[in-house]
């Protein structure tokens, strides 16, 4: 025990505290090893048994890997029962009485440097990873060291690592989990975006954590001021427990507000939806008080799996979630990927700028198959519910002309083959670059609605990479020129007679709040944890109006 | 002892995933397995084997079979490398 308490600071995301114990997600280092063994029969026993161990992890592994991983871990599978990888170990344990870990190191060693050296086949060179792979795992079981398992956390568990993927905190159980803190990645990194749908507390960018933290420390992530406390002391424990409890009261509070629907002076109706990305997230919306969806972001459908989502897949995606809020709105954002994000079942080729490249609209443009599959199934999703289209990423009339050309193409085939849906979907488009808001009223003819994304706003305008560490301090959402594109984009929906929300990270803090109320906006949008918060902060501004 | 000779036809040739179909399919059966292309032979039993065969598309494979079950492997195996491996 430290007598000192051990601080880390990082980014705060989001008003939570949590107090639990670390469960860090790391590579753990290689244990010294001896050379030799005394009983060579004894020590062929522990290398069958490690490999025994290796497999079975392996075969956990695979039944929670997403799918695009799955074929890598079943090679290995493979691989750690390779007769040429044991018996070579074997060999050596049984006549040099090297031990199991020096001869399982060296073969596998051996075998990577045989597979790395194949110039003439990258796809060969690049199985030097597996091998290695295969080897450490084998000589973590001898070490007798575990991997953390994601998918089946303790209760209290505060997970701190590097950095996590989609796919990692997809498969987290939402119900142990208290607070997410990474050593990188910035505000909109997926951790954060993640913590903010939880509800949870988290810290990212927490420099030095990974070096501070042990498993199974006792920690405490204070979301509000950015702080990670390692070992706190006594008083540091009560001072935290204290403003947990005070915390909580305020939250009961708020929570009395989910439910309650806010009006302007001069009874405009004030919206606070929920951005989703599965119907798990829709179900957390409704109970959260959620007064529609306003970005369904559709890309986790078509994530973590090798081949496309069918029409009827995401038919029933769509159509789960728009019944679920009958009357209430459901604004689908068409696949927006490229970017950050790729689909393994796609060729997205490498791009020197991606976010300058083929992603969301104009990929889909590109690949029409694909956005005719997801406009019929949305379209026949329209049905049964108050559901809206919206394309991402629109810069000039000429790519919103084209999809909407597509989309009538949809309904026209849709009402030739006698299957329901609405013909007349309300469609907008996401007002994310600079060249849509500034050019927002002649947009504003086209477009049922507009839905202003203002993360990628302030990372065009600013021309500032949202998860870029270092860029921090400049990705500003209230820098001057990002508002003033806000407030033009929100006057050209007013002067039109269209709807327009937000359905960025500004929707969901109290400073950007002020800001969009004051410029006349009616719909915001945000994490499912987040509702009640904002239409606590909406409200204390209606009594000021 | 049966053997036989094949013509890689999928495009990629003997990587990871194929080779894990050879040794999984290979190990259904008693018999020995081996597969062959110039001077190099593997065992069908290791991936690392076959990976180090550095079979490419259009190359000739030879495949023996020994022991119990001969024919049905044989088959078994020839099936895999006529249907590409399920590759599309």
């Amino acid at each position: 025990m430290t007598l000192k308490d051990i601080t880390c600071n990082g980014i705060g995301i989001t008003h939570h505290i949590a107090i639990g114990r670390a469960v860090v997600f790391r590579e753990a280092a290689l244990p010294e090893f001896p050379e030799h063994c005394a009983d060579r029969e004894a020590e062929s026993a522990r290398l069958r048994d490690a490999i025994f161990a290796s497999k079975d992890q392996l075969a956990l592994i695979i039944g929670s890997a997403q799918a695009e991983q799955r074929a890598i871990i079943e090679s290995q599978l493979t691989l750690i029962e390779d007769p040429a990888i044991y018996n070579q170990a074997a060999e050596r344990i049984n006549q040099k009485g090297f031990s199991a870990e020096k001869a399982i190191y060296d073969v596998s060693q051996a075998l990577y440097e045989e597979f790395r050296s194949m110039d003439d086949s990258p796809y060969l060179q690049e199985r030097a990873a597996d091998v290695e792979d295969v080897g450490r795992r084998i000589l973590n079981s001898l070490a007798g060291i575990t991997e953390i398992d994601l998918s089946s956390l303790k209760e209290n568990t505060i997970l701190i690592g590097s950095n996590f993927s989609p796919s990692q905190t997809a498969r987290l159980d939402k119900n142990k989990v208290l607070a997410l803190v990474t050593e990188n990645g910035g505000k909109t990194s997926h951790t954060a975006i993640m913590a903010k749908s939880m509800g949870i507390a988290a810290v990212v960018g927490c420099h030095g954590i990974l070096e501070q933290v042990q498993s199974g420390d006792n920690v405490i992530v204070d979301g509000a001021d950015g702080v990670v406390i390692v070992h706190p002391q006594e008083h540091t424990q009560n001072h935290y427990v204290q403003k947990l409890k005070v915390l909580k009261q305020a939250r009961e509070k708020a929570d009395d507000m989910k439910f309650k629907k806010l009006y302007r002076l001069d009874g405009s109706p004030l919206l606070v939806a929920a951005n989703i990305g599965t119907v798990e997230d829709a179900k957390t919306a409704l109970a959260n008080g959620a007064d529609g969806i306003g970005l369904f972001r559709t890309e986790f459908l078509f994530m973590d799996r090798c081949s496309m989502p069918t029409e009827e897949e995401q038919y029933q995606a769509y159509y789960q979630v728009a019944e679920m809020f009958g009357e209430a709105p459901v604004h689908i954002r068409t696949l927006d990927v490229g970017g950050d994000k790729s689909l393994p079942y796609l060729e997205m080729p490498g791009e020197e700028n991606p976010y300058l490249g083929v992603r969301a609209i104009r990929l889909c443009l590109q690949k029409q198959e694909l956005f005719k599959t997801q406009l019929r199934a949305i379209l026949r999703a329209s049905a049964h519910g108050n559901l809206m289209v919206m394309f991402p990423m629109i810069g000039s009339l000429g790519e919103l002309r084209d999809a909407k050309q597509l989309l009538a193409e949809c309904v026209q085939e849709l009402l030739a083959q006698n299957i329901p849906c609405n013909p007349q979907i309300p469609v907008g488009m996401m007002v994310e670059l600079p060249a849509s808001s500034i050019m927002a009223d002649e947009f504003a003819r086209q477009v049922d609605f507009f839905s202003i994304g203002t993360n990628d706003l302030t990372q065009y305008t600013l021309a500032v990479d949202r998860g870029n560490l270092d860029l921090q301090e400049l990705y500003d959402p209230l820098h001057p020129a990002v508002l003033q594109l806000i407030q033009t984009t929100i006057n050209a929906a007013k002067r039109n007679g269209i709807p327009c929300g937000v359905c960025g990270e500004m929707a969901g803090d109290r400073h950007g709040i002020e800001r969009l109320f004051a410029y006349g906006l009616n719909e915001f949008s945000v994490g499912c944890g987040m509702i009640a918060e904002v239409k606590d902060a909406i409200s204390q501004l209606l009594l000021r109006e | 002892m049966i053997s036989k000779t094949l013509v890689i036809t999928n495009q990629i040739g003997f990587h990871a995933r194929p080779a894990a179909l050879l040794v999984e399919t290979a190990k259904k059966y008693l018999c020995t397995a081996t597969i062959s292309k110039g001077e190099g032979t593997a065992d069908m039993h290791s991936m690392v084997e076959i990976l180090r065969l550095k079979a490419k598309l259009g190359d000739e494979v030879t495949v023996t079979m020994d022991g119990d079950g001969e024919e049905e492997a044989m088959n078994a195996v020839v099936e895999l490398i006529h249907a590409k491996f399920g590759e599309e």
